[in-house]
């Protein structure tokens, strides 16, 4: 697929961050076409997750900004209103790499809660829309178990039916698998690779060379808070630029 | 009269005051939960104004002994405006719980997981959302444990409260030894009473902490 | 501000109050840990009965308030023909209720030490005494200061109580200088200002250390 003629859904301008003097995100941009989806890799401690929390304000960036459709997010990035952050959050779904499910509420409250209290939908709507999300990600039938009855990979596609209960336009991922073991882990790759064919708008931060190289159709190397090398999976993982980029794969893959 | 009529009559005499120790304890515990909502939101509060108060009020309601507090209560405050002993040891250990409470809620509320927020927040909650339908809760049922041992502490210290007159279970003990009942019986029925109350209440706090150990993600 | 004047005059009374509260804290303290420790051992020992009296008295004198222990020795020794001061009353009783409460700190240091350390000193040929004593022991005796130091500033707060049978620490010199001027407020306030700049202060120093012993 290309994206040169799609629309661009999220703008990322020059995002910076310095925590306490110390630059993690050295000015970093990037184009997000509807329906893309993009791998973002690299070494451990070179900013991924932080820029992709800078892309829902969970961290305010130091500097840059974001477009959504084409209008700016934030009148003034530096001092986000209330009403631009939820709205950007809204529009923006994250799974975590330790899932965050809420514990105190059992499986279909943490899918409906936010609809309900956000006035997405009725509680009956909610509910139905919930189900229906549950059972896209095969754990339908822990509707009303706990969190802490479910194993890690149910846990983890539980986290993606509550983050794609806002409909989000696009999804992030931070490492959502590392946290479990591999036969596991397929199962939550084989959801994201559904939405990925669906049409979804999709961020992921991994490890997992062969996603990346299977469903991104772009990938971003990020080192020392820039962008090291970009391109399409193939380009980047068997003709990198870098000399940098081909130490990281193998150290990688050698794993 | 045998010892046995007398150990009888010790009980019933004594045990009259088990509903005030059980009163005492209740009304304080519960009005001392709800001052220690406020107290504890200011507590964790970001802005210094606003947190300095509720750490002061926390260490120096802690750091004066209850007895001090009952005396200072009763007699001190007593001179301006009369109170009755119990009216003054309910404001005392009120005073006690609250803050006490309150430094549990505060620890709830601190160890609930940081991800529980930024998940609420990546949904697009709002601040008062975030906290009041995740943080929240899960702060209550880690707040819990501590809680209810702090039950039992109480009620030991509702104890204190006869010195200013309050007629509790030792009170009617120390009166049963002035009229010229045995103080070893009369003290091992009072010490009997408490144990009623305090060692199920200390199985149920553990059984408390067990079930909760359970159910929630504690950093 | 003449409460200010009335407080310097009052100041050395009351100091020498609380001289008498810290030497109570000092001797509780010196009867009660080692009590305490002696019942950690014997709750962990392994014959089943002195287990259980063990805990029994644990749980009996971790149930009753304070003063029920003091009352009881104070109006109850006489009784049984045994006559001691007050003074000695509230360390007897008050070392009592340390020892229960502090027996759950030393069990758990000596728990939290677990099986593998005891094994590996058995399987150099020491006695299960030595096994106990240098290799368990000291490592379960490593963790126990700081909640020891939280339990000393509670124990200086009930000394409190021993004004309810006369011993003259600083709540009661507070309180007989409020009954001779009338004033109770203005002394017993003075009174709660030092308490509570002692156990603040002293708490800080405890965060403090357990801070430290944690890195
Ligand atoms: N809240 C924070 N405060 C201070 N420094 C931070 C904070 N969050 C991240 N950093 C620093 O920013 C740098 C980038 O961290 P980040 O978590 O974004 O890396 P990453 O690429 O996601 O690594 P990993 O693969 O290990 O998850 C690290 O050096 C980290 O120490
Ligand atoms: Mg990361």
């Amino acid at each position: 697929m290309t994206f040169d003629n799609a629309r661009i859904l999220l703008k990322a301008d020059a995002i910076e961050k310095t925590f306490r003097g110390n630059r993690v995100l050295d000015g970093i941009s990037m184009d997000v076409h509807a329906g893309e989806v993009i791998a973002l890799i690299g070494p451990s401690g070179a900013g991924k997750s932080t820029f992709l929390r800078c892309l829902n304000y969970l961290e305010q960036p130091t500097g840059g900004s974001l477009h959504l459709d084409g209008e700016p997010v934030f009148a003034d990035p530096l001092k986000p209103a209330k009403s631009e952050l939820l709205s950007l959050r809204r529009r923006v779904g994250m799974v975590f790499q330790t899932f965050n499910l809420f514990p105190h509420l059992s499986v279909v409250e943490n899918v409906t809660m936010a609809q309900r209290l956000n006035g997405l939908r009725s509680t009956s709507e909610a509910e139905e829309y919930a189900l229906k999300l549950l059972a896209q990600v095969g754990v339908e039938e822990k509707a009303e178990a706990r969190p802490s009855e479910c194993s890690g990979g149910q846990q983890q596609r539980i986290a993606i039916a509550r983050a794609l209960s806002q409909d989000p336009e696009l999804m992030l991922f931070d490492e959502p698998t590392s946290a479990l073991d591999p036969e596991v882990g397929n199962d939550v790759l084989r959801v994201m690779r559904d939405l990925a064919d669906a049409g979804t708008t999709m961020i992921v931060v991994t490890h997992e060379m062969r996603f990346a190289e299977r469903v991104a159709d772009r990938v971003l190397l990020l080192d020392e808070g820039r962008i090291l090398e970009e391109g399409p999976p193939e380009r980047v993982f068997r003709h990198p630029e870098h000399a940098r980029t081909s130490r990281f794969l193998h150290a990688v893959l050698d794993r | 009269m045998n010892v046995e009529a007398d150990t009888g009559a010790l009980f019933q005499v004594i045990g009259t005051g088990l509903v005030v120790t059980i009163l005492m304890t209740v009304v304080s515990f519960c009005a001392g939960s709800v001052l220690a909502v406020p107290v504890a939101l200011m507590r964790t509060s970001r802005v210094w104004l606003v947190r300095a108060p509720a750490t002061a009020f926390i260490d120096i309601v802690r750091g004066i002994p209850t007895l001090v507090w009952l005396l200072i209560i009763f007699y001190g405050l007593g001179s301006v405006v009369s109170l009755d002993p119990l009216p003054a040891a309910l404001i005392g250990l009120t005073l006690i719980s609250s803050a006490y409470l309150a430094e549990n809620f505060r620890a709830g509320i601190e160890n609930v997981h940081v991800g529980q927020k930024e998940a609420a927040a990546a949904l697009g909650l709002s601040t008062a959302h975030q906290f009041w339908r995740v943080v929240a809760p899960q702060a209550v049922n880690i707040a819990m444990p501590p809680s209810a041992s702090y039950a039992v502490a109480l009620l030991k210290d509702t104890a204190i409260a006869a010195i200013i007159g309050v007629t509790d279970i030792i009170f009617f003990a120390q009166q049963e030894v002035a009229r010229g009942a045995p103080a070893v019986t009369a003290f091992l029925v009072a010490g009997a009473f408490y144990l009623i109350v305090s060692v199920p209440l200390s199985y149920f706090s553990r059984f408390v902490d067990h079930k909760i150990r359970q159910k929630v993600v504690v950093v | 501000m003449t409460f200010l004047a009335d407080w310097a005059e009052w100041l050395p009374s009351l100091l020498q109050g609380l001289g008498t509260s810290l030497l109570l804290t000092l001797c509780v303290a010196g009867i009660g840990f080692p009590l305490g420790l002696g019942l950690a051992l014997l709750s962990i020992a392994p014959a089943r009965i002195v287990r259980i009296l063990s805990i029994a008295f644990i749980e009996i004198f971790r149930g009753i308030p304070l003063l029920v222990v003091i009352f009881f020795a104070y109006f109850g020794f006489p009784d049984i023909e045994l006559v001691i001061s007050a003074f000695a009353t509230i360390v007897v009783a008050h070392s009592l209720n340390l020892g229960a409460y502090s027996s759950e700190v030393f069990r758990a240091g000596i728990l939290h030490v677990g099986p593998g350390q005891r094994e590996a000193a058995r399987s150099l040929g020491l006695t299960p005494w030595h096994a106990f004593s240098r290799v368990v022991l000291p490592q379960a005796l490593r963790a126990v200061p700081g909640p020891l130091m939280s339990f000393l500033i509670m124990v200086f707060q009930s000394t409190s109580l021993a004004f309810a049978i006369g011993v003259g620490e600083m709540t009661s010199q507070a309180f007989s200088i409020g009954s001779m001027t009338f004033d109770y407020l203005s002394v017993l306030v003075l009174a709660g200002i030092i308490y509570a700049i002692i156990c603040v202060v002293s708490a800080r120093i405890v965060a403090r250390f357990e801070a430290k012993m944690r890195t």
